[in-house]
């Protein structure tokens, strides 16, 4: 036994050491892109969150604390917040291209937008940023207006076609300008296109200052110069008998909605399943990590160890190899103690009696897994047997969970907020509840941000990898329409999030919590958003025929949560506050709907069969002895 | 399955890893990818299997063009890279059958292959233990036998015979293969073995700089070269060294 231990021990050592040899290159690389994703990380978060203080502080150092709750802003500080929202984007979106290069900070590689897949990643980055920013001003906007006089209806409808006009807006702004520099993606243009973008973000979010000297006068109003506040001209022109402004306001409007949505669908057509590949060399993504790292159990555990270290990487000799393994478990005694030998016969008998065929027991998941996977994705099951190893799996599962956790927290809490006639112990316990909901969806969202924590996270050192799956023919659009489910599900969260913290600004009628309030806000939806990105950023897929449906359907939702929660700030005040929970509910039942409604054409679609013991949905197309 | 490459591109960043590739391949073959390091040996085979997508041209098979999207096309392949994926906690035979039922082989006297393969492999007392505990070359084997079990019509390897598999494990190897193509399936590996791929392949294909340099039998080449039978390979590569550094 000894000498085999010993003859194998050579072999993996040798192993080792000639992939070490041969690949060089490939391990640096690796080891720079996945501190370069850790750095790019930290880096967008803290961009994301900090960008946005300016924007609260300016106002309250020049002594006007209240400009967004009243109105008051003085129309020179109108370019503000705009600008600091394509500032945040440019930032941001820099440090992250940036980032992936390093640790070389070449500045020449800051916008190296080579490749299809780089493109879709800034385009759905854009849009989330969009999103994020644009929502919950939309809302506000329509607050504004509610409170300087305004028919409340106008007010309305200004506030939805804002909320959905102005993300759809961008969305255009990118792909137009895409389309003008004409094959952008092969040109020397596209060191400088994002650039380009942002000066013409910044030039159209500057356009307010330029309606008066075209002699327009819109009075107070002139910020609405902004392209989402077309609408709210296109009424004002057109009652004040003005038909062809109006006329050719709404034209503009129409073209930008065309353009957006169609840039939309663009977006969802280039997201073809057959790019799979996904970084920049156009490689699998997985493919080249676990190749390089995780190929095989020897050379595996002294890659992790050398990847621990990463100034390492240039001087790995044998005797790190041989200090590591003082460290780590030896593979080849791993191997030794734990290989349960069979007899052959027993083995034999094992194997005719087609055990293999039997869905996997559930037994190796722990009470935490097994809840989520029987409440919240139990339709996904169908692939379980590869994707529940997939570290990815477990992680929607919890940034699914986190989601809920935010947006129930958020709503309890409004709800006491709101509602001073309720008895006092009912306020204790909703915010006691509120508090564990919130602190629990803390901790998930951390988890899932950072991907760390074993045993919560199945398989957590393949964790963004889809590995064996990738190998084997088999459809991952229930993996798309999951991932496109979490961006939904975190972008009606952004709503739920951001839309009460405005009602309760709203009730409050101003006061120094409101810009802590919104800065909690602000943190809560980047984290949100961001999760989306990173996700997206390994597998942005396109869903299917149905998967496009149900994201329709979810769009719609996300419409409807909007309309709903605007009149009820609109017309609800502190009455009517019990309107946003409702809608979260509201909101929740018809996705979970919609979940249901679709399982049945999608399991068969897919040509599954339900494991009714189970309750779980199993790749079985074996025939039924 | 009637295979057909059509000037395909493929790119990695300013390397070109494949250019302009044209080939033809018939059902039933062994065919051996023979060059250089970075030739593009392996990723003429990912392209073949629909790992990555070529920037130019297409994959035809039996005339159909080939996505990654067409589940139904990789059902009738499969690809074994040199460090095959596993989920480390599947037990060897879990792997087996998850990858049989994905490629739905759960058919009557499987139990009965998969037996015959793990004996032939020397795998059988192994099969209830975690892949990630193999060693290299058993989880090579482990890749191998649920390849057979799957049975595609296309089997593509990349590096089998430095697999870290054991002598008795490549002889094995061999049969699988020999009788795989003598069932009409067509079995493309890429190897560094010159005196292998003059052995065991129907059709050798050498490709240098990401093109194709020659594609042709064994008997051909020996005939149109100047060398040695038995060091026909070996006199191509140098005559490739020396024209790419001149």
């Amino acid at each position: 036994m000894s000498l085999r231990a010993t003859e194998l021990e050579s072999r993996v050592r040798q192993a080792a050491l000639e992939r070490l040899a041969r690949r060089p290159k490939l391990l640096a690389d690796y080891s720079r892109r996945r501190w370069g994703r850790w750095i790019e990380s930290f880096g967008t978060a803290v961009l994301c969150v900090l960008l946005p203080v300016p924007v609260i502080t300016v106002p309250i150092m020049v002594g006007n604390q209240n400009w967004l709750v009243n109105g008051q802003l003085k129309p020179g500080q109108h370019w503000l917040a705009p600008t600091m929202v394509f500032v945040a984007l440019f930032l941001a979106a820099s440090w992250r291209q940036q980032s992936r290069r390093m640790p070389e900070w070449n500045l020449a590689a800051l916008f190296p937008i080579a490749e299809r897949s780089l493109a879709r990643r800034w385009l759905w980055r854009m849009f989330g940023f969009a999103m994020v920013f644009a929502v919950p001003l939309s809302v506000f906007h329509a607050t504004v207006l509610s409170g300087v006089g305004h028919p409340r209806w106008i007010a309305a409808l200004w506030g939805l076609v804002a909320g959905v006009g102005h993300p759809l807006c961008v969305i255009a702004s990118v792909t137009l300008l895409a389309r003008w520099c004409g094959g952008f993606f092969q040109s020397p243009l596209r060191t400088c296109w994002p650039a380009a973008l942002t000066v013409v973000a910044a030039l159209t979010s500057a356009t307010p200052q330029w309606g008066p000297r075209v002699g327009w006068q819109m009075e107070t109003h002139n910020w609405l110069w902004w392209p989402t506040g077309w609408p709210w001209l296109l009424f004002e022109s057109a009652a004040q008998g003005q038909h062809a402004l109006a006329a050719g306001l709404l034209a503009a409007i129409l073209l930008y909605a065309l353009a957006g949505l169609e840039s939309v669908f663009a977006l969802l057509r280039r997201c073809d399943i057959s790019e799979f590949t996904l970084d920049e060399s156009g490689t699998l993504e997985p493919l080249f990590q676990r190749e390089s790292i995780w190929g095989a159990t020897g050379s595996g555990v002294f890659f992790r160890s050398a990847l621990r270290s990463p100034t390492k990487i240039r001087e790995l000799t044998f005797k790190d190899h041989l200090s590591d393994l003082k460290r780590t478990p030896d593979p080849v005694a791993s191997l030794a103690a734990s290989n349960q030998s069979l007899s052959i016969e027993a083995a034999r008998k094992e194997v005719l009696s087609g055990v293999f065929w039997q869905p996997w027991p559930e037994e190796r998941l722990g009470w935490f897994e097994r809840l989520l996977l029987a409440t919240f994705v139990r339709r996904e099951r169908h692939l379980a047997d590869c994707l529940t190893l997939d570290g990815h799996y477990w992680s929607h599962l919890l940034i699914g969970w986190s989601v809920v956790f935010w947006a129930a927290a958020i709503s309890i809490w409004i709800a006491v907020q709101v509602v001073p006639a309720a008895p006092g112990w009912i306020g204790v316990l909703a915010i006691l509840l509120s508090a564990v909901l919130g602190f629990t969806a803390f901790l998930l969202t951390i988890i899932t941000v950072f991907q760390g924590w074993p045993g919560l996270i199945w398989n957590n050192s393949q964790s963004r990898a889809l590995p064996l799956s990738a190998y084997l023919p088999i459809s991952h659009r229930e993996l798309q329409l999951l991932r496109v489910r979490v961006i939904l599900l975190n972008l009606i969260t952004l709503n739920v999030v951001a839309s009460p913290l405005w009602l309760s600004l709203a009730v409050w009628n101003g006061g120094i919590l409101w810009p802590v309030a919104m800065f909690l806000g602000k943190l809560l939806a980047c984290v949100l958003v961001f999760q989306s990105w990173w996700f997206l950023t390994w597998q942005p897929q396109c869903p299917s025929f149905f998967r496009r449906v149900f994201f329709y359907l979810e769009v719609l939702v996300l419409l409807v949560v909007n309309l709903g929660l605007t009149v009820a700030l609109i017309y609800g005040g502190v009455d009517g506050a019990w309107a946003a929970p409702a809608m979260v509910c509201v909101a929740k039942l018809t996705s979970f709907l919609f979940d249901r409604a679709l399982d049945r054409p999608t399991i068969e679609l897919l040509g599954c069969t339900v494991n009714p013991q189970s309750r779980s949905f199993v790749l079985d197309s074996r025939p039924q002895k | 399955m009637k295979i057909a490459l059509r000037n395909v591109d493929k790119s990695y960043g300013q390397v070109h890893a494949l250019d302009d590739v044209t080939l033809d391949i018939e059902p039933g073959q062994i065919i051996s990818l023979l060059g250089m390091n970075g030739s593009g040996k392996t990723t003429l085979l990912r392209c073949l299997s629909g790992i990555t997508v070529p920037d130019r041209g297409e994959v035809l098979f039996d005339d159909e063009a080939f996505r990654r999207s067409r589940t139904d096309l990789r059902k009738r392949l499969h690809f074994l890279p040199d460090f095959p994926f596993f989920y480390p906690r599947v037990s060897l035979l879990q792997h087996i059958g998850l990858v049989a039922k994905a490629y739905e082989k759960a058919e009557a006297g499987t139990e009965q292959r998969v037996v015959e393969l793990l004996e032939e492999f020397d795998l059988l007392p192994l099969i209830k233990s975690p892949v990630a505990k193999l060693s290299r070359g058993q989880q090579y084997k482990a890749g191998l036998i649920a390849m057979a079990i799957a049975d595609p019509e296309l089997w593509l390897f990349d590096e089998p015979f430095a697999s870290g598999m054991d002598p008795l494990g490549l002889s094995a190897f061999r049969r699988l293969v020999r009788d795989a193509s003598r069932r009409g399936r067509t079995v493309i590996y890429s190897t560094q073995l010159l005196e292998l791929a003059e052995s065991f392949s129907d059709r050798v294909c050498v490709i240098n700089g990401g093109k194709i340099h020659a594609f042709d039998t064994m008997v051909s080449l020996t005939e149109s070269s100047k060398a040695a039978p038995g060091a026909v390979l070996e006199h191509l590569f140098t005559q490739l060294r020396d024209t790419s550094e001149s």
